[in-house]
């Protein structure tokens, strides 16, 4: 319990420290955010109005605290932008985001276990170079590839836009491939470690069945490794959609930011990079917790 | 003992800063040791210190050939100002070598001073800079290099330092692990025991030993900096001048998918060749540095 606790507690301390780096890094920003809501062609008198609109003229540390007060309120602030509040702005993004990210995360997974499974002599490393320029190369690369392939070529899918299904199918092959590039040498090599053990000598020498020892010795032992790279694969992933939303044109979060960037629109930048980190530890924070469950070892060192 | 091939362990999770970073392995018959990854790292160090001398045109060259596909005078094609896309992908090479060196160095020098200040500064020291890196690196990678790049605005050098501060973590981790690993060792007591000051421990015996496994950092580091670098020039936050960098070449060429597939594909191929290079030679410079480390 004290373990669960403590990671907890860190976890807290990391959100809320990411929080202040955020804000931080974002009240560098050179240009006055009040001159681009305004315009061009604004008078001295509308920019300081809008000045006083936003509160970006309070000293820093009061516009930190009403920041603070906000988010415990679940207050993400007012988009500069287009006045609306974030949170609305946020949620309206949200599950095309999830969805790309998830059904990447299984194109990552499936693909893993996949080659994994398969090791066969040639196939195996076939895969495992395929997988080593997967991982080389900048998403966006692979995603006008993709493009270039599939739509272009051969036009069987759209390239762009994120309203049906078929325009989901790019985008995630080109996340999914990228992160199952890691994932897989990762899922591969931890099989192959705890196939060594002398304990599936053990196991095998009692007479279990190979499928017995697989799934229900080996799979568990090597699930460790692989789920710590999961969190970091959604940590990952997240941070692919900024570039994946881009270019495919898909609505997103990462769309959001991208965009948000552009105008400065720093209530926008902040909320989304928030959501995005949040959610990454988080996950992190599930991943800690649920060794103790794969292995109760762990809690000891934790 | 298997071959080192399958030799990646991380089983505990306190080996989460290793576990990030899988090792890229090729499969034996495929595993050119140096030889291949070192002489296309010397080429594109050639392209970038040279271009002019090898590069065919010049990169301001327009000629009327606009967009046109490869062929005999135009290997890679044209861009859409019938400038020779050869000669723009290794003009590029400078500034997206450039780039990747400098946020490694910046990055690892950063990273190494904090690691160095954590492992050797006392358990009250290591506990606030472990805390404040782990906020660090909370933020994923290109989200953190965004705002920061959008902070500073978009230009070579702050596209270095955006890059290099997204980096350090990672550095500040090894340099903490080999600082802690080898502060214990009695040699270092014995040094103490003479009256050397920390100053002359940490410069003469722990730096010489953080050495080889901050070399390999920052080899595998170039890959993945170029690509954080060159991500940021596809958002248009990195490089935008008039001496483009791959990235910025790669999103001018999205734009011309439809009608000059080269345009985009050759640039990529590039960064691609670039960062499976830094990859394969860092992981045979541990190999041949640190055999102790094979493991992981």
């Amino acid at each position: 319990m004290a373990f669960v606790l403590r990671r907890v507690a860190g976890a807290a301390l990391v959100i809320f420290g990411t929080i202040t780096l955020v804000f931080a890094i974002l009240y560098w920003l050179p240009g006055d955010p009040a001159v681009l809501v305004a315009g061009e062609n604004a008078t001295e008198e509308s920019i300081a109005r809008i000045r006083t609109l936003l509160g970006t003229e309070r000293p820093l540390w009061e516009q930190y605290g009403d920041y603070l007060a906000g988010l415990a309120q679940g207050d993400l602030g007012t988009s500069f932008a287009t006045q609306e509040p974030v949170t609305v702005r946020l949620w309206a993004q949200f599950p095309s985001t999830l969805a790309l990210t998830l059904l990447a995360s299984t194109v990552a997974i499936v693909a893993g276990v996949v080659a994994a499974v398969s090791r066969g002599r040639w196939l195996d490393q076939a895969i495992q170079a395929v997988m080593l320029f997967f991982t080389s190369m900048p998403s966006f690369w692979l995603g006008i590839l993709l493009i270039l392939l599939f739509s272009v070529t051969l036009q069987w899918l759209p390239a762009i836009g994120s309203d049906s299904f078929a325009q989901l199918i790019l985008p995630v092959s080109c996340l999914g491939l990228v992160a199952s590039g890691r994932l897989m040498r990762m899922v591969r090599n931890s099989v192959l470690d705890v196939l060594d053990e002398p304990f599936v000598t053990t196991l095998r020498a009692k007479g279990l069945v190979e499928w017995q020892v697989l799934f229900r010795h080996v799979l568990r032992n090597a699930l460790i490794p692989v789920v710590t790279l999961l969190g970091i694969l959604v940590g990952e992933l997240l941070s692919g959609t900024v570039v994946v939303e881009t270019l495919f044109a898909r609505q997103g979060i990462g769309r959001l930011l991208v965009d948000a960037v552009g105008v400065k629109d720093i209530p926008v930048i902040q909320g989304t990079v928030l959501i995005a980190s949040i959610s990454f530890v988080l996950i992190n924070l599930l991943v800690d917790l649920s060794y103790s469950v794969i292995d109760p070892r762990v809690r000891v060192d934790g | 003992m298997s071959e080192p091939a399958a030799g990646f362990v991380a089983r505990a999770p306190a080996r989460r800063a290793e576990a990030a970073r899988p090792r890229l392995r090729l499969p034996a018959w495929l595993r050119p040791g140096l030889a291949l990854p070192g002489a296309i790292m010397l080429v594109m160090l050639a392209c970038g210190l040279f271009p002019e001398w090898i590069a065919p045109f010049a990169p301001t060259d327009m000629t009327d050939a606009i967009l046109a596909p490869p062929g005999r005078t135009h290997w890679f094609g044209t861009d859409h100002f019938g400038r020779d896309v050869l000669s723009l992908v290794i003009y590029g090479a400078r500034q997206s070598l450039l780039m990747g060196a400098c946020a490694v160095f910046v990055g690892g020098l950063a990273g190494g001073l904090i690691g160095l200040v954590s492992g050797y500064g006392g358990r009250a020291v290591d506990l606030v800079l472990m805390r404040l890196l782990d906020i660090w690196m909370a933020v994923p990678d290109i989200l953190l290099a965004i705002i920061i790049a959008a902070a500073l605005g978009p230009s070579l050098t702050n596209t270095i330092i955006a890059v290099g501060l997204v980096t350090v973590p990672r550095y500040a981790r090894v340099m903490r692990a080999q600082v802690l690993a080898v502060r214990s060792r009695t040699f270092i007591e014995a040094s103490r025991s003479i009256g050397s000051s920390n100053l002359l421990i940490v410069l003469r015996h722990i730096l010489p030993h953080t050495v080889s496994q901050m070399l390999v950092m920052a080899t595998l580091g170039i890959g993945s900096s170029i690509l954080i670098g060159s991500s940021l020039s596809f958002i248009g936050l990195g490089v935008v001048d008039d001496r483009p960098d791959w990235g910025f070449l790669l999103s001018q060429g999205r734009s011309y998918l439809t009608v000059a597939w080269w345009f985009a594909t050759f640039p990529g191929l590039a960064i691609t060749a670039l960062v499976i290079s830094a990859n394969l030679l860092g992981d045979a410079l541990r190999n041949r540095l640190d055999p102790q480390q094979r493991g992981g």
